[in-house]
């Protein structure tokens, strides 16, 4: 009987893992339709493909000077600037084409080669052979030239949309590092990384993702620092992405989690080019999602939220400082009210005396039990930070106001809650801020600890996190273990979560982020910079 | 599937934890009083030989685990039989830390709670840890049992001004005879238990580290149990830690200004957990390679359910339960954890020589 | 199956939030916070608890409006073992009492008189007693009495008790006895224990503490209260305790007599040695004291190393003085050793001690016992001599 069930455990292990072959030789292969030569089919063509975009504007020229060839004009209307398409596209073809020689006797093909090469000032230009990627470029704000007779289309940067200019990011705010923040452009973000990091080895490829939004999506990584298996394994889990549509990188990230039920994230996101530059240089990848400020990284560890840009910025000793305040917060945020809920339940020996006294004295006569008081007052916060999260600015501040007074000062004086519940409700609030990749997610373990510590005191507090902790070691992002460098532990690692080491001590990059070669790629400071040698020189 | 490797760092952590999280609650050696830290070196020492011997029968069948080890020494049906018993030792000793902790809870926390409802809470953390694989407990392992030898020391540290080191005379005054028993018992708990690692043994990343690994891990192990020994001797004085069910326990309400034992609930938690999470894999790992099983994680329900009745239904009162642990166990274990293994290597050490004689 | 599973494991898990209870989850603001015990042993042999119970709106500093009267309450109960009159609590006041923070306890006179040991039972066995709560006799008076008494200077007379015998590191008087202590004391082969006591200065106003003086410790012998001690005999007995953190000695200036002089001892080492010699047992204190002098009336002498040196031994001569009398106390009328020679010959002359276990106290009584001071003055304040009239 055994025999049978291992045998159909078996089997499903196989199903599983041919199915999933299976999904990868299924990646999308785009049929490729060639453009008709004929200028009336290809108007045909075109109009149908855009059928009822009445923004679509298709204009029809004539070059040459006697025997007109007819060329076909397709943009879309906002999506380009209008300037450059007059200036550098439209005025060579119909004017400064009367002086090169055009001719239909010409060979067909090197007419197209004679405007794109000699005619168009234009400073990027694509050969399209394809429709389909005439139809994707059009509809990212290219202008697209068919020419009469040829299979070759040309494409022109002329986009000009609307976008918002690089802006501080509000989200991560910085006193000393750089105040750029990402914004929706592709473009500009990539130019972002560009600038930071600038050698050819950081490269960014390009991919779309979204079967009707068609969104670009790039994956930028620093090739000889980056492990190529983490790149690979990005790449063929986003090929593997099939879905209408790619509004924010938020989607991205929740597509290729590694534990898709986990509370906890596996894949970073910032807003900060910086940022995300010093993660590339540790090899990580980022994904760039356009019409996201959001740039994500991975692999992402469980350290990454509490190491922000500006511990590299300042000295080592404030850096570890700061550090140290943040893995505190973390502790608070998380055990506030499942500690006080313990400690005033079960272990009031524990407490000192005159503290006993004091929270007795406060707890006198209210009508709810410590947990439930904790409970509600929990649930009052969360809706007090929703509301003052998504109202317009000037309503969140007196939303803010009101919560404070009903928080506060009404709700002790009306014995609902107890003085110390606030304080505790107060600094738990306080320090979840501090810790603003897990802000969101800090709630859930805060509840389910609390519950636990009503039951059963230290003791389920304990257990609760001892699951908690063997869930996030359990965790993998893309293959490297979530808690590294505690678990596994790497000594050298170290260097980098508690405290903040001096740089000049933090010579190799990451070992679980850059592969498998111990050998390779394990320098990342050269180590007579350290400040010795300063000394001898003297 | 891929396979589960542990490296060293990670196995010897489990080691520590394993050989130090329960007992040092318990402190093994205190029915010989003020010669305790005597019967503890006594039962050290042996333990380290033991655990030599566990390690050399595991070198000389590489890559097996103690099912297989015993079925290739001693023949297809001996081995099952020997391999369900020793299955059911697992079993047991993995019931017995059970029980150990719920008691605890009960005694200083939780009076009134339910046992089973504790000891089901313990179980249901140890079957999830088990079921995200032993690997998963390992990394938590170097997470946590760090802090376990850390809760003992703060405490030692804190009652440091208690001490008075008088206390250990005078030295033999009952002869040499409770000593060598106190010692025997200590070989058996804990140092006899972790023959359940001769199950974990083949999943260690690099086989020559073994030795070095599990070597240092004894010693510190027994170092830090040692401190507590001498520890409760020299400040609680070894009245007091003959008559206290948990020496531990008094000795963190000796702390000044503040009642600390909290930590020694983390003590216990973790340590315990660690050792009932080892035996509960030894216990599966055996019965899946019995049966012929491929994973054993299918097993581990019903056998950690099994395991949590059997807690329960073990002794009918606490005053059985410490009887149990001073006269019956180190008797109860001697086959598992001496004779067995004993045989075991003389019969690998022949079989290996007369290999050796064939192939040359 | 997975699909199956999950359901039932949140409905699992929503049932067991429901049904099961929090079984031991007890509020801090429904107990009653027990501040000190009293117990008394009753004319008709039951033992009588007495519960200092805090009324913590009353005791919380900062809250406005003192309109809430005394911050305690004391109750009383009765009953053949301590935790039936702690039900009987529970019967009377209607709340579970939490001990987890008691102060002081308190064993009353004829509880003292009868034996202690059996009825500390329970402090050690129920898990929420804390251990190092400090332990005071009563004399000529019930623990019941005591508690009644008010304190002026502290919002609960418990703190009060607690205080007086922690100043002890102040004036090395008082016997610091944490519970943990008595029971190892108790426990200890060869050595009595002594508990200090407190008295009432007149015997009829017993209102407030201030009334109260801890004059006396009382001298157990086998958990058995025999006999008292005064402060001086107690200040000896911490000196050769090595226990002594501070304490004054005051004698006559060595060369004007009719002129004191008051030596603070800031550091007092004791050792106690026991040597067995053609079968015979001799006991030896040394007792090293650093001091300082802490006031002097004389006008006429300045600090000089010579007259410091005088100062020394006269210091040192009223220690060995107080010693021997108190060794001779103890050898004389009480023939209890409470010093723990025993402990020591059961420590270190074990063969020895086999012999003599059974009646260590009537060997203690004849056994020669060497005393020697020594103490080293090392700075006098910051003048020389006082001032002088003119």
């Amino acid at each position: 009987m055994f025999k049978r069930l291992s045998k159909i455990i078996g089997l499903r292990k196989k199903e599983n893992s041919s199915s999933n072959t299976a999904m990868a030789a299924d990646k999308k292969q785009p049929m490729v339709e060639g453009i008709p030569t004929d200028i009336n089919d290809l108007k045909a063509r075109v109009r149908r493909e855009f059928d009822r975009c009445e923004d679509i504007v298709i204009r029809t020229l004539e070059i040459g000077q006697d025997n007109f060839i007819e060329m076909l004009v397709v943009y879309f209307d906002g999506l380009v600037n209008k300037d450059t398409l007059n200036a550098h596209v439209l005025r060579p073809l119909l004017i400064d084409a009367r002086i090169v020689p055009l001719d239909k006797s010409v060979n067909k093909r090197t007419i197209v080669n004679i405007i794109e090469r000699n005619l168009l000032d234009n400073c990027e230009i694509l050969e399209l052979t394809d429709f389909n990627q005439c139809v994707q470029n059009i509809l990212s704000g290219n202008t697209v030239l068919f020419t009469e007779g040829s299979d070759i289309a040309l494409a022109t940067c002329t986009k000009g949309f609307a976008t918002r200019s690089v802006d501080k990011p509000d989200t991560e705010s910085s006193v000393r590092g750089s105040r750029e923040g990402f914004v929706e452009s592709f473009r500009v973000n990539t130019s972002l990384l560009r600038r930071r990091i600038r050698t050819s080895s950081l490269k960014i490829e390009e991919m779309t993702i979204g079967q009707q939004t068609n969104t670009k999506v790039g994956i930028a990584y620093v090739e000889g620092i980056v492990n190529k298996r983490i790149v690979d394994e990005v790449i063929s889990r986003l090929s593997k992405i099939k879905i209408d549509g790619v509004l924010g990188s938020g989607t991205l990230e929740e597509l290729i989690q590694d534990a898709p039920l986990s509370l906890m994230p596996t894949v970073a996101n910032s807003e900060k080019p910086d940022k995300v530059a010093g993660k590339l240089l540790e090899g990580r990848v980022a994904i760039i999602t356009d019409g996201s400020p959001f740039v994500l990284t991975v692999p992402c560890l469980f350290i990454e939220a509490f190491q922000t840009s500006e511990d590299y910025y300042s000295l080592p000793f404030i850096a570890s400082f700061i550090r140290m305040l943040r893995f505190i917060a973390f502790v608070i945020s998380m055990y506030g009210p499942a500690f006080y809920v313990a400690m005033v339940g079960f272990h009031q020996s524990v407490v000192p005396f005159k503290l006993v006294v004091t929270i007795a004295a406060a707890r006198q006569g209210l009508p709810f039990s410590p947990f439930t008081e904790a409970f509600i007052m929990g649930l009052t916060f969360e809706l007090l930070r929703e509301a003052g999260i998504r109202m317009p600015k000037p309503v969140g501040q007196a939303v803010s106001i009101v919560g404070a007074l009903v928080l506060g000062e009404a709700s002790i004086r009306a014995g609902i809650t107890g003085a110390p519940m606030v304080i505790v409700t107060a600094i738990t609030a306080i320090c979840s801020f501090i810790l603003t990749p897990y802000t969101d997610l800090l709630p859930f373990a805060r509840f389910a600890l609390l519950i636990a510590a009503n039951v059963l005191g230290l003791i389920g507090i304990a257990l609760v996190s001892a699951a908690g902790l063997v869930h996030l070691c359990s965790l993998r992002s893309f293959g490297v273990p979530f808690m590294a460098p505690f678990a596994p532990l790497n000594l050298s690692g170290l260097k980098d979560t508690f405290i903040r080491a001096p740089l000049w001590t933090m010579f190799t990059r990451p070992k679980e982020l850059t592969g498998i070669h111990p050998d390779q790629n394990r320098v990342r400071m050269a180590l007579e910079i350290s400040p010795e040698d300063y000394d001898g020189n003297e | 599937m891929q396979k589960v490797r542990l490296s060293g760092i990670q196995l010897g952590m489990l080691f520590v934890g394993f050989l130090y999280g329960s007992s040092s609650l318990l402190n093994p050696a205190f029915s010989a009083l003020q010669d305790g830290w005597l019967a503890f070196l006594i039962g050290w020492m042996l333990g380290i030989i033991i655990i030599a011997v566990y390690i050399s029968i595991y070198l000389l069948n590489p890559s097996q685990t103690l099912i297989g080890i015993l079925k290739s020494n001693f023949g297809r049906f001996l081995g099952t039989v020997i391999g369900i018993l020793y299955a059911w030792y697992f079993l047991h000793l993995a019931a017995i830390v059970l029980r150990d902790f719920g008691e605890f809870s009960l005694l200083v926390i939780l009076p009134n709670t339910p046992l089973p409802f504790i000891i089901g809470c313990f179980a249901a953390l140890c079957v999830y840890s088990l079921k995200k694989g032993i690997e998963v407990t390992a990394r938590t392992g170097e997470l946590l049992i760090p802090l376990i030898p850390l809760a003992s020391l703060i405490v030692t540290l804190g009652i440091a001004r208690l001490i008075d080191f008088s206390n250990i005379k005078p030295v033999l005054a009952n002869g040499i005879k409770p000593v060598l028993t106190t010692g025997f018992g200590v070989l058996s708990f804990p140092f006899g238990e972790t023959v359940c690692f001769l199950m974990v043994f083949p999943l260690l990343r690099k086989r020559s580290t073994l030795r070095k690994t599990v070597f240092i891990s004894t010693v510190i192990a027994g170092l830090l149990l040692l401190i507590i020994v001498v520890r409760d001797i020299l400040a609680l004085n070894p009245q007091l830690t003959q008559r206290a069910a948990f020496p531990a326990e008094l000795a963190s309400k000796l702390f000044p200004v503040i009642n600390i034992y909290p930590l020694i609930l983390l003590n216990l938690l973790i340590g315990g957990t660690i050792k009932v999470i080892v035996c509960l894999y030894a216990s599966a790992a055996a019965i899946t390679e019995l049966s012929g099983l491929s994973d054993y994680k299918a097993l581990l329900s019903s056998i950690t359910g099994f395991s949590v009745t059997l807690s329960i239904w073990l002794y009918d009162n606490v005053m059985q339960m410490f009887e149990f642990a001073v006269s019956t166990y180190p008797y109860y274990a001697l086959p598992f954890q001496i004779i067995i293994p004993v045989l075991l290597l003389i019969i690998s050490i022949i079989r290996r020589t007369s290999e050796r004689r064939k192939t040359s | 199956m997975n699909k199956i599973k999950l359901p039932i494991l949140a409905v699992a898990f929503i049932a067991i939030l429901f049904l099961t209870g929090c079984w031991d989850n007890n509020d801090v603001s429904d107990v009653a916070i027990v501040t000190a015990i009293g117990i008394d042993k009753l004319e008709d042999g039951r033992l009588a608890m007495t519960w200092q119970i805090l009324k913590p709106e009353a005791a919380q500093p900062g809250m406005e409006g003192g309109q809430a009267g005394k911050a305690y309450t004391n109750y009383t109960a009765a009953g053949l073992t301590l935790n039936e009159a702690h039900k009987e609590l529970i019967r009377i006041s209607g709340r579970k009492p939490f001990y987890g923070h008691i102060q002081v306890i308190l064993l009353g006179e004829k509880l003292a008189k009868e034996g202690i040991a059996e009825f500390i039972d329970i402090f050690e066995r129920q898990y929420e007693f804390n251990q190092t709560v400090k332990v005071l006799l009563t004399k000529d008076m019930t623990a019941q009495e005591l508690l009644e008494a008010e304190s002026d200077l502290e919002n609960l007379p418990a703190i009060h008790l607690m205080n007086l015998v922690e100043a002890n590191i102040f004036t090395g008087k008082v016997i610091d006895l944490p519970f943990f202590k008595l029971v190892m004391e108790l426990e200890r082969e060869g050595r009595s224990t002594v508990i200090s006591a407190l008295s009432s200065k007149s015997k009829n106003d017993k209102s407030t503490i201030k009334e109260m003086q801890i004059e006396y410790a009382g001298i157990f012998r086998k958990g058995k209260l025999i006999g008292y001690i005064n402060t001086v005999q107690v200040q000896s007995l911490l000196f050769i305790a090595n226990q002594i953190r501070q304490t004054l000695i005051t004698t006559e200036h060595p060369l004007s007599p009719d002129k004191q002089i008051s030596v603070e001892i800031v550091r007092g080492q004791a050792k106690r040695e026991v040597s067995l010699s053609e079968g015979r047992i001799k006991g030896i204190v040394y007792v090293d004291a650093l001091a300082r002098i802490a006031e002097v009336h004389e006008t006429q002498y300045s600090l000089k190393p010579d007259i410091a040196k005088i100062i020394e031994s006269e210091t040192a001569g009223r220690i060995k003085q107080n010693l021997v009398t108190l060794i001779d106390m103890a050898q004389d009328n009480y023939g209890t050793d409470i010093f723990g020679f025993g402990e020591l010959v059961y420590k270190n002359e074990y063969g020895f001690w086999k012999s003599v276990k059974d009646d260590w106290d009537e060997y203690f009584v004849h056994m020669p016992i060497d005393v020697f001071v020594d103490v080293k003055i090392k700075r006098a304040g910051l003048i020389d001599k006082p001032s002088k009239a003119r």
